[in-house]
């Protein structure tokens, strides 16, 4: 019963460090959990921890718990460990073959850092070019995206809080684009910066954090949505202090549209 | 040149799926579902020139069609609809809410703020009205086929 617990923890411990809302994350566990001889399962998910309870039919109640410290957005691992539920509840795949293929995918790369860093580069170029911008500003924003986007991943892989990430990426956007609008001041920079800002935008954060809000988990989407509002100030913080200081020594505006 | 544009929005849906790290098999259906978003946003905001019902269209679109293919593929939800409602993002006005903190601007630090959470707002409210609907009509459905046998 411990090992079988064990599994179903295991898999909701990969959905939550990797951006599942937590009524999924309570559903996943529940769903590994009801072929079990048990008389009760109690399932408790807040943002940064699992905590499940388990009553036997025979035996002492079990608890287990996990701590996530830290989160992120793997949509792939979200499908894996859906599939290998699914399979598992279905008695496809036996508990231990469940926690060997919970293992592989927990130590899954799904794309190499590089094409992680060109591909936030690419998405803003689109963007830029999606919102109605020039090409020559589409280029331009390929070119500035590339630094903060490489340094979100190695601040990431070196476990930098995200806020402080935040604040140097957003400097770094703001840095490069002022060389930018310097060398070429014809350049359409609110639908560049539009662009450039999405790899940043706390988004998906806040959505998940009112989904939750929205399923009746209150104490993980307020923390949550602290956790969005912390971003959004980090990038703030990072685009404004550079805006700032370049108005303080140039004496004149940053840019008008 | 919408239809430039629209394709444009597909195309950086799906090279920012990367980032996001979705499977390689998802990369197009997300590349798709970023292009629908856009164009229902785009055409629905030249017939009713209104930007939170042009939101609201687009991304109650996406809501539904993230539902039919969560169903139909079998992957989790937020697999389809975080790529798919990405073109919809208040980046710009969280920029212009920066603008206004360097300008000392209170007006459009507010006026920005405030897009940005009814924006937000609007497309959880739309996948709620979304899943609604469909378990509504899934029950419908079930009744349906009851009453029949």
């Amino acid at each position: 019963m411990y090992d079988e617990l064990k599994v179903a923890l295991k898999a909701g411990e990969i959905m939550l460090r990797n951006g599942s809302e937590t009524f999924r994350v309570q559903y996943i566990i529940k769903k590994m959990l009801k072929n079990l001889e048990i008389t009760s399962d109690d399932v408790v998910v807040i943002g940064t921890a699992i905590i499940v309870t388990i009553e036997p039919k025979k035996g002492n109640p079990i608890t287990l718990s996990r701590s996530i410290p830290r989160r992120m957005n793997n949509l792939q691992k979200l499908s894996l460990v859906t599939k290998v539920v699914d399979d598992y509840s279905k008695n496809i795949i036996n508990m231990s073959e469940s926690m060997e293929k919970l293992n592989t995918i927990d130590n899954t790369i799904t794309y190499p850092f590089w094409l992680k860093v060109i591909g936030t580069s690419l998405g803003t170029f689109s963007f830029t070019l999606g919102f109605g911008g020039s090409l020559t500003g589409a280029i331009a924003i390929f070119l500035i995206t590339l630094f903060p986007a490489y340094f979100i991943q190695v601040f990431y892989k070196n476990n930098v809080p995200y806020f402080i990430s935040n604040i140097l990426a957003g400097a770094l956007i703001s840095i490069f684009s002022l060389i930018a609008f310097n060398f070429y001041p014809l350049l359409q920079y609110d639908k560049m910066i539009a662009s450039a800002i999405v790899i940043l935008t706390p988004g998906i954060a806040a959505i998940t954090a009112i989904r939750d809000v929205v399923n009746g988990d209150f104490i993980t989407g307020a923390s949550r949505g602290m956790e969005a509002l912390l971003s959004a100030a980090g990038l703030s913080i990072g685009v404004g202090f550079i805006f700032a200081l370049y108005v303080f020594i140039t004496g004149g505006g940053v840019w008008q549209f | 040149m919408a239809i430039l544009e629209i394709i444009m929005m597909g195309i950086g849906t799906g090279f920012i799926s990367i980032a996001l790290e979705a499977s390689k098999e998802d990369l197009p259906i997300n590349a798709m579902l970023g292009s629908i978003c856009w164009a229902t946003y785009l055409y629905s905001f030249q017939i009713f020139d209104n930007t939170m019902l042009s939101i609201f269209l687009a991304s109650f679109l996406i809501s539904f069609l993230s539902i039919y293919l969560t169903r139909k593929i079998g992957k989790p939800l937020q697999v389809y609809l975080i790529a798919g409602i990405i073109p919809l993002l208040p980046g710009l006005n969280i920029y212009y809410m920066v603008f206004g903190f360097v300008n000392q601007d209170s007006k459009e630090i507010i006026e920005n703020a405030n897009l940005t959470v009814q924006i937000l707002a609007i497309i959880v409210l739309s996948l709620v009205f979304a899943s609604s609907i469909t378990k509504l009509l899934k029950r419908l459905n079930f009744t349906k086929k009851r009453s029949e046998n």
